[in-house]
């Protein structure tokens, strides 16, 4: 049950993760750390891609839901990119989807942030 | 209660992070044997696993995860605990739909296996032990024994 989390730039103040694998307990501390060195650089606006992710649970949401509660004291905001059906469910059931912006693609993630 | 039985499956992993994916592995093994369907499959590992980390979130020094599972009357049973506490019915609390006024990230893994399963009790007593039992209706389960 490995995890791969990267990053990359995609502009001066917007950078996105990208993540591949399972979110759970023992793999979240992984997520959450690549995200607090992007935030600790002063990078605010995160595109969060989850399409190679198979599995998220509720530590995973935690994660997000604290990266979002850091950035917006910046000002910022996250967007996360998911299309699989499971995971919307997921956001969906727990409301989250009201907080975060669920996109498609990155193209997609970016217009919509960059007029929030 | 203890069961035996050719529908009886037991398990037992270290409390471990490590150890959880093992844990959902087994239930997706167990819910493909049952032919559920893929998204009843997801449900069953994302309750299993919430579980699971209830007890290496919130159980005082847990050495173990047991998850016990059987079928009856066309229902999956599956208890999962730290082998610290064995409660009798009527100690185990159940969700009610609107449980929760607010939902928080510590409970929002109860509030996941309450809208995913189609019943849930539980305990969760830090200093003496967690026992979640869950049920999920097979396609034609009769109704769940209380």
């Amino acid at each position: 049950m490995d995890i791969k989390v990267t990053s990359k730039k995609l502009s001066e103040k917007v950078h996105s993760v990208e993540v591949h694998g399972e979110i759970d307990v023992y793999t979240s501390s992984k997520v959450k750390e690549k995200i607090g060195e992007l935030i600790e650089k002063g990078i605010y606006i995160l595109i969060i891609n989850l399409e190679e992710v198979r599995y998220i649970d509720s530590t995973g949401l935690g994660v997000l839901i604290g990266a979002l509660k850091k950035v917006k004291e910046h000002d910022g905001n996250i967007g996360l990119i998911c299309t699989n059906p499971q995971i919307r469910k997921i956001f969906n059931i727990t409301g989250l989807v009201k907080i975060f912006g669920l996109y498609k693609s990155e193209e997609e993630a970016l217009g919509k942030i960059s007029q929030g | 209660m203890a069961r035996t039985g050719e529908n009886f499956i037991n398990l037992k992993v270290p409390a471990k992070p490590e150890y959880i994916g093992v844990i959902r592995l087994a239930i997706a093994g167990i819910a493909d044997r049952l032919g559920l369907n893929c998204e009843s499959v997801e449900d069953l590992k994302l309750s299993v696993t919430e579980a699971c980390t209830s007890i290496i979130q919130f159980s005082k020094d847990p050495a173990l995860i047991l998850m016990e599972c059987y079928i009856e009357k066309e229902n999956l049973y599956l208890n999962i605990s730290d082998g610290k506490l064995l409660p009798k019915d009527n100690e185990l609390f159940q969700c009610g739909k609107n449980h929760y006024e607010s939902l928080t990230e510590a409970n929002m893994g109860i509030y996941l296996i309450n809208a995913l399963m189609d019943d849930l009790h539980y305990c969760i007593e830090p200093e003496k032990g967690i026992y979640i039992r869950m049920v999920k209706r097979l396609s034609t389960g009769e109704p769940i024994e209380q």
